[in-house]
């Protein structure tokens, strides 16, 4: 019993925390305030968004980039996988540890490490 | 790297560049490999091995047992996490601040930290927020069709006997 009590609190902290955000990001996409200026409710900004072009741009880069590491991710993983759970392949508990650690590594030092590893095609 | 090709084969340019939405995705997609690993290797573990051990003593060889039984019963999961690392590569903003920015590659998540800290005008709040709100919009939308998988999931459910044990395939046998 107190352990449901605890998940509940946990997840409510969570819900609360994550409303709290988007509820920040409601008032700073809708309002407009000036120094010393009662907040003005607005659609400007989403006007402005929307007519920009270069939001669109943003929008397709980050739909690419986003499937690319969907299918990169799925290529890696789904292969891995089968080996591990349907074969005899030696040194499973190996690749089950690197891939753990893999999950523990920061993004930003895999980042770091391929930005110093592949420069850009201009900087090799 | 690049110079090791270069000299190697004699290249004009650089074979590879990350400095590209190819580039940054292949580098979350290793980050993101592991996550998408774990969901799909629990997939496979929870799936009754003996209809791939039927499909393999009817003559199946294992190409056609993944293609017709395997990858069929595992669609669920692998479609589950396909969009579990969708939604995450779309908020995330380590890899596209780092490779992206400097090379003036923007997503979402660069564009709105830039937005709130840029170089050289005033933070534009208002916009980050639209943005944002955006950003929530499609993540909701992610996460609903992510549910929606798991509550269709049980269409690929198979009754089977207690306590599953796969008859392991000889690694390298195919």
């Amino acid at each position: 019993m107190k352990g449901r009590w605890l998940v509940v609190g946990i997840s409510a902290a969570a819900l609360v925390r994550s409303l709290r955000s988007c509820c920040s990001f409601c008032g700073w996409a809708f309002g407009k305030t000036g120094q010393a200026e009662p907040i003005v409710y607005t659609l400007n900004h989403y006007r402005k968004i929307f007519t920009d072009p270069f939001t669109y741009k943003t929008f397709l880069n980050t739909v690419g980039f986003a499937g690319t590491a969907m299918l990169v991710s799925l290529l890696f993983a789904v292969p891995t996988a089968w080996l591990v759970e349907r074969t005899d392949l030696p040194g499973k508990n190996f690749i089950l540890m690197l891939v753990t650690l893999g999950a523990l590594l920061p993004t930003f030092f895999t980042a770091m490490g391929w930005v110093f590893s592949v420069a850009s095609a201009h900087r090799y | 790297m690049n110079r090791f090709f270069v000299d190697l084969f004699g290249l004009q340019q650089a074979p590879f560049n990350i400095a590209s939405i190819i580039g940054m995705g292949w580098v979350e997609g290793l980050g993101l490999s592991s996550i998408a690993f774990i969901m799909v290797v629990a997939t496979y573990r929870t799936m009754d091995p003996s209809l791939e051990e039927a499909a393999r003593v009817h003559g199946l060889g294992i190409f056609r047992t993944l293609r017709y039984v395997t990858l069929p019963l595992t669609f669920p999961g692998v479609i589950a996490a396909s969009i579990y690392v969708f939604t995450i590569a779309l908020s995330a903003f380590e890899v596209p601040a780092i490779i992206g920015m400097s090379n003036k590659i923007f997503t979402f998540a660069t564009f709105i930290f830039y937005k709130i800290q840029p170089l050289e005008e005033l933070p534009s709040y208002g916009v980050a927020g639209a943005v944002s709100t955006v950003l929530i919009l499609l993540a909701l939308l992610l996460s609903w069709s992510y549910f929606g998988v798991l509550r269709f999931s049980h269409r690929y459910a198979v009754c089977h006997r207690q306590g599953l044990s796969a008859a392991l395939d000889r690694a390298g046998a195919a």
